[in-house]
């Protein structure tokens, strides 16, 4: 029997089935293990809606474990310790995808020690919104063409006709020399990379509630016939991350990066989504 | 880029600012607000009465309410009164004070109030960001303000070691202002034997971009009154002079994602043009305090060489030689700036108000132990937006290049 703050740890897993809130586990599919160091470990899988906790300690088949001590695990369930603040020392470390531990927080009502609600002077409510939005967008005729080319499997630039840079996705004007841009050019579809922003946190989107696999490499690649700062934003094939290298330009000396290539969707609509991702140009 | 003198000056009279929190489920919105309504009125000794003009000001999409204005004339006291709202991204709070400036400067009015505020817990403050992208393109890739490109940069620069450390320096130096802060979000006791570990083992967001080096998601609210130099006298011994402002945006930006040196920012372009019309030849000795809008260690220290108009590695050996802590040659955001607290709409608005604080001389805790005469606040948002602001403790400055 292991207590801190004067509560039992044992008492925080077994009331986790009154606590379980089935509709903030809808859609999760995923186990769940936790190492309380010196006492033991709990496994917790999540799955159609439904929970079961089983005391084991073989945590080896969950998709991710924390493992933290008794003191940090009972401070953290109470809101006496910060979860940001155990993660900087050290207390909790998670294996596997952290993030996915953030999903716990609403599976589960707040534990509450037992005459915790009597002592409380007023209960705080807090109310919940879910706001989901269709949504649709103009293109317009400059972006339109844009998005018609790479139905085409052509990838267009806009230069402006005063400074002569290319814009791709294009823009209908030069927003720095003030006037439209008429000449169009192709460009690509191979370039170099420049920028890999190697993203390990899982980003949604607060209308859809679509959450991205991670992790993913958002890229500026210089795609042929552009210079210095022209690059196009697109996405690395997934399993190429770690095999790739950026190029650069710093006080004009220039350091090469990885040759891609596009892999085109086999099916395509006018959007951003008709490049799968760029791939090694091998 | 014209540029007028000022119709009359203005100063701060009042400051107010919650505490500063992950959670404030104890209040609703107009009740946190009036908090530091509230505070800033008691500081200016003035009554709602005497506020002729309300400004307020958050980021409509992380709290994904719209005119939330309305609600909170419950706690901001602007019933009635005339009021406007703005709403600029990061520099909201930067935007704020310029547009209370203007309208007191301008003689349209002799007392205004600027509100900033956001309570992140109660949206998505990542997603909300994204959906700042164009939708037609940039909404599939960004990931809000996260971003491993300054450290992509600085590394290719000055190598990974030697940028890894600087990065991890500022962040401590950063902590160690916070715990000196009592309104901080964040303050863990960080400490310089931890660096190699926190390099090492702090988890990654992108890149060398790790969950430390980031600025946090935080509820709170920042108030600051502004009065005419007339009324400023009557209701204050130590009012703040607005000395000027510069704002600078650019397009939207899709070609960011490039690694590319030198690279014209909107922080250099902002400063170069403040400066050069105010007659300061060398900022780094100039002012007294930077209270920089620094949403991450990477971006902290990148920045200093653009607002500082620093060459080569300069701005790394500030940091390094721990120059930028609150006992050192400049110190830069002795409350802990962004990377402790980070409630967006207001945040700008708190690097004036602490600034501000500085050259009052009653900061707290985190008062620079020397005096401060001269102040410089930064603010950021956008794909590349930039607010800078000069303080003055005496009404005694040179003009400088105006028209």
């Amino acid at each position: 029997m292991s207590e801190f703050y004067g509560i039992k740890i044992e008492d925080i897993f077994n009331s986790m089935k009154d606590r379980f809130r089935p509709e903030g586990a809808a859609g999760i599919e995923n186990t769940f293990g936790y190492a309380i160091k010196g006492i033991g470990g709990w496994k917790l899988t999540i799955a159609k809606g439904a929970m079961a906790v089983d005391k084991t300690d073989d945590l080896s088949g969950c998709d991710v474990v924390l493992d933290t001590d008794g003191e940090t695990f009972v401070g953290l369930t109470i809101g006496k310790v910060d979860a940001m603040s155990a993660f900087t020392s050290r207390k909790i470390k998670v294996k596997g995808a952290f993030n996915t531990f953030g999903l716990t927080s609403r599976m589960f009502h707040k534990y509450m020690t037992p005459g915790q609600e009597t002592r409380q002077a007023q209960e705080m409510i807090a109310l919940k919104k879910t706001i989901s939005v269709n949504q649709r967008f103009a293109t317009g005729p400059v972006f339109g063409k844009f998005l018609k080319g790479l139905k085409e499997k052509k990838i267009l630039a806009v230069k402006c006709p005063v400074c002569g840079r290319l814009q791709s996705p294009p823009r209908e004007a030069c927003a720095i020399c003030r006037v439209r841009n008429t000449e169009w050019v192709e460009i690509g579809p191979k370039g170099e990379m420049r920028m890999l922003e190697y993203c390990y946190y899982a980003s949604p989107d607060p209308l859809t509630g679509e959450t991205r696999e991670t992790p993913y490499g958002a890229i500026g690649i210089l795609l042929d016939g552009c210079k210095d700062e022209e690059v196009f934003w697109h996405l690395l094939r997934p399993d190429q991350l770690g095999k790739v290298k950026m190029g650069s330009v710093l006080n004009g000396k220039v350091t090469h990066g990885t040759r891609l290539r596009p892999v085109w969707n086999e099916r395509r609509t006018g959007t951003i989504e008709d490049i799968k991702y760029f791939e090694i140009d091998e | 880029m014209k540029y007028k003198k000022k119709n009359r000056n203005v100063g701060i009279v009042g400051i107010g600012e919650t505490k500063f929190s992950s959670h404030r489920e104890d209040v609703n919105q107009p009740e946190m607000i009036h908090e530091a309504v509230r505070q800033a009125l008691d500081d200016a000794g003035l009554k709602i009465d005497d506020i002729d003009c309300v400004l307020h000001g958050n980021m409509e999409l992380f709290e994904m309410i719209h005119q939330p204005d309305l609600w909170h004339v419950l706690g901001t006291g602007a019933y009635g009164k005339d009021s406007f709202r703005l709403t600029t991204g990061g520099t909201t709070g930067g935007t704020l004070v310029c547009a209370a400036d203007n309208l007191v400067a301008s003689g349209m009015y002799d007392v205004v109030m600027a509100i900033g505020f956001e309570k992140l817990q109660e949206g998505h403050t990542t997603g909300g960001i994204t959906n700042m992208a164009d939708p037609l393109w940039a909404r599939k890739l960004q990931t809000g303000a996260l971003t491993a490109q300054a450290a992509v940069k600085l590394i290719d620069e000055f190598g990974a070691e030697r940028a890894r450390r600087a990065a991890m320096t500022y962040r401590i130096i950063m902590d160690k202002h916070a715990c000196k802060n009592p309104n901080s979000h964040r303050a863990f006791g960080l400490d310089w034997d931890q660096m190699d570990d926190l390099i090492k083992n702090s988890p990654p967001l992108i890149g060398d971009l790790r969950l430390i080096h980031m600025c946090s998601q935080s509820d709170g609210a920042c108030v600051i009154i502004f009065a005419s130099e007339e009324k400023a006298k009557q209701i204050t011994q130590t009012p703040v002079w607005i000395r000027d402002h510069i704002t600078v945006h650019r397009e939207e930006t899709l070609d960011l994602h490039n690694n590319f040196y030198p690279n014209r920012t909107t922080h250099r372009f902002a400063a170069e043009q403040l400066y050069k019309r105010n007659g300061i030849i060398n900022p780094l000795e100039y002012f007294d305090v930077f209270e920089m809008y620094d949403p991450s260690a990477w971006w902290g220290v990148d920045w200093l060489r653009e607002f500082f108009l620093l060459k080569d590695d300069e701005h790394l050996k500030l940091v390094e030689n721990r120059e930028i802590m609150i006992d050192g040659k400049m110190p830069i955001n002795p409350s802990g700036g962004v990377i402790a607290a980070n409630p967006i709409g207001a945040t700008a608005m708190v690097r004036t108000a602490e600034a501000a604080k500085q050259i009052r001389g009653n900061a707290g805790p985190h008062q620079i132990p020397r005096p401060v005469n001269h102040a410089l606040a930064s603010s950021f948002g956008g794909t590349m937006w930039t607010v800078l602001t000069i303080l003055e403790k005496d009404l005694n400055w040179q003009g400088g290049d105006h028209e």
